[in-house]
């Protein structure tokens, strides 16, 4: 094994023993992409001016891409568990997220040339930002303790602040980043109060710890002490909860969504309504599955508890957020509306996920959902961010009038992503979907708890609403006549084909080939360390069922090999 | 681990996907007949934009390939076939299963039975004739136009040839999408609303259907241990009463919008109207029977206890659909509506023939859905042909059209006479063998009303809602001797009404379109049918003749196939053992051999 390999190597020449070493592994994805950001401040201070920066998005992307291969590399590694005194996990999930968020990263990136020339800002920062923001949201995904999640919080966050507000000269812009910042700001706030108060209760900030405290608290047999405790437990656990349901977009912590999305860059809103969630998304299930995943907080069956919170956002996310995308005539603000959608999907997984242990595994719904989401909606605002009407980039339906015959390739890559995205088979956002709901309807079929099929149904019939306006862009761009007198222009520059077609590429082999996503997320679920004993008895069975798979797969395998051709 | 994932499993699949098919010694193909037009899709993007007649020709060229390869399944496929016990069909020519998804159990899986072989042929004996006549009728975008036709044959062949369900909904979803730009880029004045609300409306019917392939699908692995989405797999799983209601009226609901049985149809005529003639054509053609064709092969068998329940409540939707469609296009001022209406009449008689659950009226089903497939699209070619020489379709512009085009004119009575129900035509066949058995059904009738109510669960003491039955079944016994039922009848003679409807509205626009005082200026100086125009007419009125003249050519092979849905259906309907009685039918009723030339010879005296 590659990785194991390397293990050894780097701890002799370390002088290090392998769990050491391991430490260290476990912050390499995170650590190139750092450096990388600082080397892209020294390039671009050293940078000629009046020349194009475009070198900058190859060297970013082409960095990201070695950190994404880092964590791919590292997918073998045997020494899985906590890192630096409980500070990091080094596990499969948050490799699977730093692979996400390099990916996330590296398209955005490689999207930002043609914007820069269409808006005429071509400033060497933005790789930066996008660079840093990525490395927060590599060690949100492995933050084990709740002071690194939030310090990663913000290294993700104030970045995405600083690209809100890019186009400087635009005021949506400036309005998007004091609206984003403040209200960030705000939520960060609260969460860490949340934070202040379970240490207050537990005196740890150590997620297992948290998670073992909790519990001894909880089921204390004095009524008067577990009662006193209580509520202070409800109202911090509700106020972290509110900081990541921030981030991720959820009813009711949407509201700065829309003016966010349309006034900021659009390559940057591919980025933030993408890695920024898988972030939240990640330290959210860290946080719910490891440090509360008591029963008794759980609630669900066994009385009220952040599971009823998360069911409840999931289905408001999913119907204000499709129903209000309809309305919009802003391409950017639909697709904001539609990311608040989203976001209610992601919600549904986790909701019936964490309906018993039992579902534990069934997690990676989440986790694959993210990555057809991800190639999804960076493609979609790849195309708009390349499309230019009048001298500035397209915005709301109209301009794309007649777009997509003018520009055959924008309009084919626009339509599978929007496909795709309204879960429409044979593209990725399909097979995300199905499984996502799936998950529920098992949850449901296997408990008796029908309130989980009532969800899927809920979600199914909002996406319906989803498919009606992800077809009015195509209806833009196909069936409504090009403005004769408009000046429009395509700027596809080399890096922003990269990015589109990878992009096509990989919604199209996770519609067709969804196997090898499916099993990552499944593995990374298995991998995921922390949870309590109970959930790590399913996380063995899990291991088994994939071993067996692959066995039965291997000797089919052989067989189709000696079969004589012809 | 590492070599477990990403490129060497894409690749360990594809491998794994040519072995079974090399195992079997046998060509693939279903396989080939499926995707060969998607190769045709690849030819064309690569082919430079502007060259419209290179497009048209490579598509042409494809669709012909097609439809050869696919006169290669019908030749081996056999009928004599021996059939399985206890399953609701026998494929032949059986490709895979190979697992495709392992994890969620999805295998690509194809197979052809009679019910499917004679959808296949009429698929890709229409693509050509519509190519063809989009030569003249396309004039922009249209390599653009060529590879959504091109698209949509592959999704509506394999939506017919999957075995597995999983992979025959994302076909089926897939027909959406060239539908959709066919209706809306090509399409006429309203072509944008009827191009979302044939997506929509469709898109409604298939998501909860699919909520209901996932329960079932949960079942098989509730039940075997092993999660799996082969249909052979769903259709043994054993499901409740209540539970067969509900999934049976997702999975219905899907197919009667797809069909459109009565309620669901109001996004048909919209769709037919504003669509170009090539996407008329294999909208009324090929996709319509879609609807029909899932009712048979999914929601009848999977849900039989259901289906007994809800037989005579979708028959009378089927009689309101005939006689609805047809008084409305009766009234219909534009040629177009008229045929998009008669659709709804037609497929009326189709629904009904399927749910009588009878030999005679389930194989006149399925004739239906061929001849309306011929009958229907070549009325929707001859109203392209008149509208691309005189830009509207208003009956009040014609007039007399017969003195000016004579070869037309004759092409288009014997279409007219077909959709008609003229003996010796396609048309007729089908409906006589639908009425005929429908008349004889024992499953239409009302005496289980069914209501909800709350009751209380036996074991865990919730409250919930179940269907109950009000009324108990007569036992099987007193049933077998019974004559039919007296609803049977009353549908059956209600529908008949249709026919004689149908007779009315097709020959008067046909009169005052052909006939009549040649009295306007344009009409005199139509051209008549130019020899590519007759090279897609003249099949299909041939076809319509072949089909009315040897009908046993193509219901002999559909009978194993009727005979064991039949079988099944009986040994699994729980409440009504013995009243399809296929075996018994054999020997009395129907004479072995050409099934309805006795019948025929009694009509001719």
């Amino acid at each position: 094994m590659l990785s194991n390999l390397l293990i050894t190597q780097f701890s002799t020449l370390a002088l290090l023993t392998p769990p050491v070493a391991a430490e260290y592994m476990a912050l390499v994805p995170g650590a190139i992409v750092s450096v990388l950001a600082l080397i892209i401040i020294l390039v671009d201070s050293f940078h000629r001016p009046g020349t194009r920066r475009d070198y900058l998005a190859y060297f970013s992307a082409i960095g990201l891409a070695l950190a994404g291969f880092s964590a791919y590399v590292l997918w073998d590694n045997t020494l899985a568990g906590p890192v630096f005194n409980g500070m990091l996990y080094l596990d499969k999930f948050g490799l699977f997220f730093a692979i996400l968020a390099c990916l996330a990263g590296g398209l955005a990136v490689l999207q930002a040339p043609s914007y820069m020339r269409l808006v005429r800002m071509d400033r060497g920062e933005y790789y930066m930002l996008v660079l840093f923001s990525v490395a927060g949201a590599i060690f949100m995904a492995n933050a084990a303790d709740m002071l690194t999640l939030f310090i990663a919080l913000e290294v993700m966050s104030i970045p995405v602040y600083c690209l809100a507000g890019y186009l400087r000269r635009d005021g949506r812009s400036a309005e998007a980043a004091l609206k984003y910042f403040i209200l960030g700001a705000f939520s960060a706030g609260l969460m860490l109060y949340g934070i202040s108060l379970i240490y207050g209760v537990t005196g740890t900030t150590s997620l297992e710890f948290i998670g073992r405290n909790l519990s001894i608290i909880i089921h204390d047999p004095d009524p008067a002490g577990a009662l006193a405790s209580g509520n202070l437990i409800t109202v911090g656990m509700l106020l972290i909860f509110s900081g990541f349901a921030f981030k991720i977009a959820a009813v009711p912590f949407h509201i700065w969504t829309p003016d966010v999305y349309t006034g900021s860059p659009a390559p940057a809103v591919g980025y933030m309504s993408t890695a920024v969630k898988a972030g939240a998304i990640a330290a959210m299930l860290r946080v719910l599955l490891i440090a509360f995943e008591d029963p008794v907080l759980r609630g669900g069956f066994n009385g009220f508890g952040w599971l009823d919170v998360v069911f409840f956002c999931a289905a408001a996310s999913m119907v204000l957020g499709n129903v209000v995308a309809i309305m919009q005539k802003n391409v950017k603000r639909m697709l904001a509306y539609s990311s608040i959608a989203h976001a209610g999907y992601l919600l549904v997984g986790v909701a019936a996920s964490s309906a018993s242990p039992e579902f534990f595994l069934h997690h990676d719904t989440v986790l694959f959902y993210l990555a057809t989401y991800t190639a999804g909606t960076v493609g979609a605002f790849g195309v708009l961010s390349i499309l230019g009407k009048n001298g500035r980039p397209v915005e709301t339906y109209d301009d794309l009038a007649g777009l997509g015959l003018k520009y055959p390739v924008a309009g084919v890559l626009m339509g599978l992503f929007m496909f795709s995205s309204a879960g429409v088979p044979p593209f990725g956002g399909f097979v995300g979907k199905l499984y996502i709901f799936s998950s529920a309807v098992q949850v449901g079929n296997t408990t008796g708890e029908f309130s989980f099929i009532g969800l899927a149904l809920v979600g199914v019939l909002s996406s319906v609403a989803g498919a009606y306006y992800y077809l009015k862009v195509l209806v833009s761009m196909y069936m409504k006549k090009a403005d004769e007198k408009a000046d429009t222009e395509m700027v596809m520059t080399s890096s922003a084909k990269v990015s589109l077609f990878a992009s096509a590429l990989l919604t199209l082999a996770l519609g067709i080939f969804p196997g090898f996503a499916i099993e990552m997320a499944r593995e990374s679920m298995v991998d995921f360390q922390g949870p309590s004993a109970t959930t790590q008895k399913v996380q063995e069975q899990g291991r088994q069922q994939l071993e067996e798979m692959r066995q039965k797969e291997a000797s089919s395998r052989v067989v189709a090999d000696g079969v004589p051709q012809g | 681990m590492l070599e477990a994932m990403g490129l060497t499993t894409l690749f360990s699949s594809f491998l794994a996907l040519g072995a079974p098919l090399t195992e079997a010694g046998t060509f693939p193909w279903l396989s080939v007949v499926t995707f060969a037009p998607l190769l045709g899709v690849i030819a064309l993007m690569l082919m430079p934009k502007e060259q419209d007649q290179a497009a048209r020709t490579t598509a042409l060229i494809f669709t012909i390939g097609t439809f050869i390869i696919s006169l290669g399944v019908m030749v081996f496929f056999d009928p004599q076939m021996t059939l399985l016990r206890g399953a609701p069909f026998t494929f032949q020519m059986v490709e895979g299963p190979v697992n495709w998804i392992p994890m969620l159990g999805i295998h690509y899986a194809l197979g052809v039975d009679g019910i499917s072989l004679w959808l296949i042929m009429l698929t890709t004996f229409l693509m050509p004739i519509v190519i063809l006549s989009t030569y003249s009728a396309v004039g922009k975008h249209v390599k653009e136009y060529m590879i959504c036709l091109l698209l949509l044959e592959t999704a509506m062949l394999g939506a017919l040839v999957s075995l597995d369900v999983f992979l025959f909904y994302i076909f089926w979803e897939m027909m959406l999408i060239p539908m959709y730009f066919i209706i809306g880029i090509w399409g006429g004045e309203d072509r944008i609303q009827a191009a979302v609300k044939f997506f929509i409306y469709t898109l409604v019917g298939s998501l909860l259907m699919l909520i209901a392939i996932l329960y079932v699908y949960f079942k098989v692995g509730a039940q075997t241990g092993e999660y799996s989405f082969l249909f052979a797999d769903l259709a043994a799983v054993q499901l409740s009463y209540n539970e067969q209601i509900w999934l049976f009226l997702a999975f219905a609901l899907a197919f009667a919008i797809k069909v459109p049985l009565f309620p669901f149809h109001t996004w048909l005529p919209l769709a037919h109207v504003q669509a170009p003639t090539a996407g008329s054509v294999v909208l009324a053609g090929v996709m319509l029977k879609m609807g029909t064709y899932g009712l048979l092969r999914y929601a009848f068998p999977l849900f039989p206890d259901a289906f007994k329940v809800f037989a005579p409540y979708i028959a009378v939707l089927a009689v309101v659909g005939i006689i609805y469609g047809a008084i409305v296009a009766m009234v219909q001022p534009d040629v177009k509506k008229i045929v998009a209406y008669s659709s709804v009449s037609h497929l009326g008689f189709c629904v009904l023939g399927l749910v009588a659950m009878t030999p005679q009226a389930l194989q006149g089903g399925l004739f239906i859905m061929l001849a309306h497939g011929i009958a229907t699209g070549g009325l929707f070619l001859a109203v392209g042909i008149l509208y691309e020489r005189r830009h509207t379709k208003k009956i009040a512009a014609f007039g007399g059209v017969a003195k000016s085009m004579p070869v037309f004119s004759a092409l288009f009575m014997v279409i007219v006479m077909a959709s008609v129900g003229l003996p010796g035509l396609n048309g007729f066949v089908g409906e006589f063998l639908t009425l005929i058995g429908s008349s004889r059904s024992h499953f239409l009738y009302f005496n289980k009303p069914i209501t909800a109510q709350s009751v209380r669960n036996a074991e865990t003491g919730e409250l919930g809602w179940a269907w109950l039955e009000n009324t108990t079944m007569p036992s099987p016994d007193s049933l077998q001797h019974v004559g039919p039922e007296i609803t049977a009848i009353i549908l059956t003679a209600v529908a008949t009404l249709g026919v004689i409807f149908a007779a009315a509205y097709l020959l008067w626009m046909w009169r005052r379109v052909m006939f009549g005082p040649l009295d306007k200026e344009e009409n005199k100086q139509l051209k008549d049918l130019n020899a590519r125009e007759l090279t897609y007419m003249i099949p299909m009125v041939l076809m319509a003749v072949f089909m009315g003249v040897f009908p046993n050519f193509f219901l002999s092979r559909m009978e194993p196939a009727v005979h064991q849905f039949l079988t099944y259906m009986d040994q699994n309907i729980t409440t009504a053992k013995g009243v399809v009685r296929v075996e018994g039918m054999d020997a009395q009723v129907l004479p072995k051999g050409p099934m309805i030339s006795s019948d025929k010879e009694e009509e001719a005296h």
